[in-house]
């Protein structure tokens, strides 16, 4: 059981820190060469901080530690895609946010098990399809809504079709939000 | 043996978590350079925690579940066994619960003390947690910490549940056969064969006969002689042992606390009146009697035994004089290290009390073949010996007892030792 629950950690610690560091290094991959030391200093700091989350003296300041992680590599991606087309930088910075969500849940979820505890069968402190919904989601809404602003300036159907996803994407979450709302009430 | 405590309501209302602030200030961040650099596509880097943060407050946080703490047995000796049930029962669906029982130091189990599990109405778990008494003590276990995360984490609900339950270690007692008696006996009937000549068993001599003389007629030894001769015999009394246990060291403390219950079983066994005295940073005692009630006294009195740091200089001035009946022997169970402790054994015998010492020496703890570890052995030897010294030069026998050995050859050697100081007396 220890043993599982050992590798669960290191698997769930990987996947987050493996996540950061492909849209830092994306972010660094496009970036002009003038920019690129900004990006390279941003990045590494931020992906240093998020891995120092995992260690043990930093557990309690866990959410700090994650946020500024997020923020330098956040800064990273804004600097490494100034360059872009305003769609190809929507599409990428909504993408790398729904990324950076999904890691700091996993690294967040990683964090909060007790080392010294049991994990009954059925408990599920993390949905994952919920996370991948709001990431996925929520991405497709703020780059909807960036291409839903286009429309109105004299965008194409593509923007047609992606603000037109976002707003369903939107009725469905909320409308999961009320019927689990009025499930589970106390 | 429940306290009520604390009982889970499960009404506790949802509070939010340090995530909550986290994902607040990304969010916030994100806008916040949005609107300064004006580019709205940097929202697009915020949106999911701000959409996450949104879902995750509105959504409904489950209540939380009941929880019923009990244990087996109320009762233990030291390496016994018990078995903590914990049960927790839900009202409605709760995805998962975390729960956590805090086992006291001097219990220990080699199971998780934490569990998630996921509850489902009308279908209460069960959580069964053997544990181990590892020492001797009163021990409070619970309440149960319960905790119910919301979706994301971003509300949760804890609260506290299950009461408080108490749990008594009783040290481990040896079993002894060698005990030594006080030098004097009291009036009541006992176990004890007093030296005086009297009535009793057991045969102590043949006396000419004066009036007034116990004992009855020898008809032989009067027949023989010409004159009346009575047989004399042991008169069998009680007597009165007090049990003095420092208190002052916190590593001597359980041999001593299982040494002393030992003893008292013993001598209780043999009707004689046994108190105790705990002499250190608090100072408590049991009054010397006799019988199975004084027995549960004195063991519930050890268990409640612990060490307490006191800087205040304590005397044999604070024991309160019933405690030590003149006519008693008195057994210190002592490392002979605090000073406040030498000098109230010095104190009880100069008011002519019997005393005796049994030193507690615990192992050695320096490397073998350190010179300097063998140099401070050397020097506290030196020292401790002669303060052995000077206690015999006052009549106080100190009788070492060494960590893993029995009670029984300290007690030997102190039975003799007072034979020895016995026949140098009567010469």
């Amino acid at each position: 059981m220890r043993r599982s629950r050992r590798w669960s950690r290191i698997v769930e610690a990987t996947l987050s820190l493996a996540g950061t560091s492909a849209v830092a290094a994306w972010s660094l991959a496009h970036t002009t060469a003038q920019l690129a030391p900004v990006v390279v200093l941003a990045g590494l700091a931020g992906i240093i901080t998020f891995a120092a989350a995992f260690a043990r003296p930093l557990a309690r300041a866990r959410n700090r530690t994650i946020s500024t992680g997020l923020v330098l590599v956040g800064v990273a991606i804004v600097a490494g895609t100034l360059h872009e087309t305003v769609t190809a930088r929507s599409g990428v910075l909504a993408i790398s946010g729904a990324v950076l969500f999904c890691a700091a849940e996993i690294a967040d979820r990683s964090l909060d098990d007790p080392r010294r505890s049991e994990r009954r069968s059925g408990a599920g402190r993390w949905s994952p399809a919920w996370v991948l919904g709001a990431a996925a989601g929520s991405a497709a809404v703020s780059f909807g809504a960036i291409a839903a602003r286009g429309l109105f300036a004299n965008g194409g159907p593509a923007a047609l079709t992606a603000g037109t996803v976002a707003a369903v994407l939107v009725a469905v979450l909320a409308a999961a939000l009320l019927r689990s709302r009025a499930g589970t009430s106390p | 043996m429940r306290k009520p405590g604390h009982e889970g309501t499960g009404m506790r209302e949802p509070a939010a978590t340090p995530k909550v602030v986290a994902y607040a200030a990304l969010t916030g961040i994100g806008l916040l350079a949005a609107v300064v650099f004006g580019d709205v596509a940097i929202v697009g880097l915020a949106a999911p925690f701000g959409f996450a943060l949104v879902i995750g407050l509105l959504a409904p946080v489950a209540p939380l579940p009941e929880v019923r703490l009990e244990v087996d047995t109320p009762q233990l000796v030291e390496g016994g066994q018990a078995t903590i049930v914990l049960e927790l029962s839900a009202t409605t669906r709760v995805p998962c619960c975390d729960v956590a029982l805090a086992v006291p130091a001097g219990l220990t189990t080699g199971m998780p003390t934490a569990w998630s599990l996921r509850l489902d109405p009308d279908s209460p778990v069960l959580i069964e947690l053997p544990i181990t008494a590892a020492r001797y003590g009163r021990f409070v276990i619970g309440p149960a910490q319960t905790r119910v995360p919301g979706l994301f984490g971003l509300l949760t609900r804890a609260d506290v549940g299950g009461g408080r339950l108490e749990l008594d270690v009783r040290p481990r007692a040896e079993a002894l056969r060698t005990l030594v008696r006080a030098r004097e006996v009291r009036a009541t009937a006992g176990d004890r064969l007093a030296r005086r000549p009297g009535d009793g068993i057991e045969f102590a001599e043949v006396r000419p006969y004066t009036p007034g003389s116990p004992g009855r007629i020898n008809w032989r030894v009067t027949a023989r002689r010409g004159e009346p001769y009575v047989n004399l015999r042991h008169p069998e009394r009680s007597t009165d042992l007090i049990l003095l246990v420092d208190t002052f060291s916190a590593s001597a403390l359980p041999r001593q606390v299982r040494a002393a219950a030992g003893l008292a079983a013993a001598y209780l066994a043999r009707h004689d009146r046994v108190g105790l005295v705990a002499f250190g940073g608090v100072l408590h005692w049991v009054e010397p009697a006799m019988g199975r009630a004084q027995l549960e006294r004195l063991v519930v009195a050890l268990t409640a035994t612990e060490w307490h740091h006191s800087y205040a200089w304590k005397t044999a001035e604070t024991i309160p004089s019933r405690t030590l009946p003149a006519t008693g022997l008195v057994l210190a169970i002592s490392p002979l290290e605090d000073p406040r402790m030498l000098n109230a054994l010095a104190t009880i015998r100069g008011r002519g009390v019997d005393l005796a010492v049994v030193e507690t020496i615990a192992r050695r703890t320096a490397k073998p073949g350190s010179s300097t570890g063998d140099l401070a052995a050397r020097i506290i030897e030196l020292e401790r010996r002669d303060m052995r010294d000077n206690f015999g030069r006052r009549g106080i026998p100190v009788l070492g007892w060494q960590d893993g050995e029995s009670l029984e050859a300290p007690l030997a050697a102190l039975a003799i030792w007072r034979r020895r100081a016995r026949g140098r007396a009567a010469r």
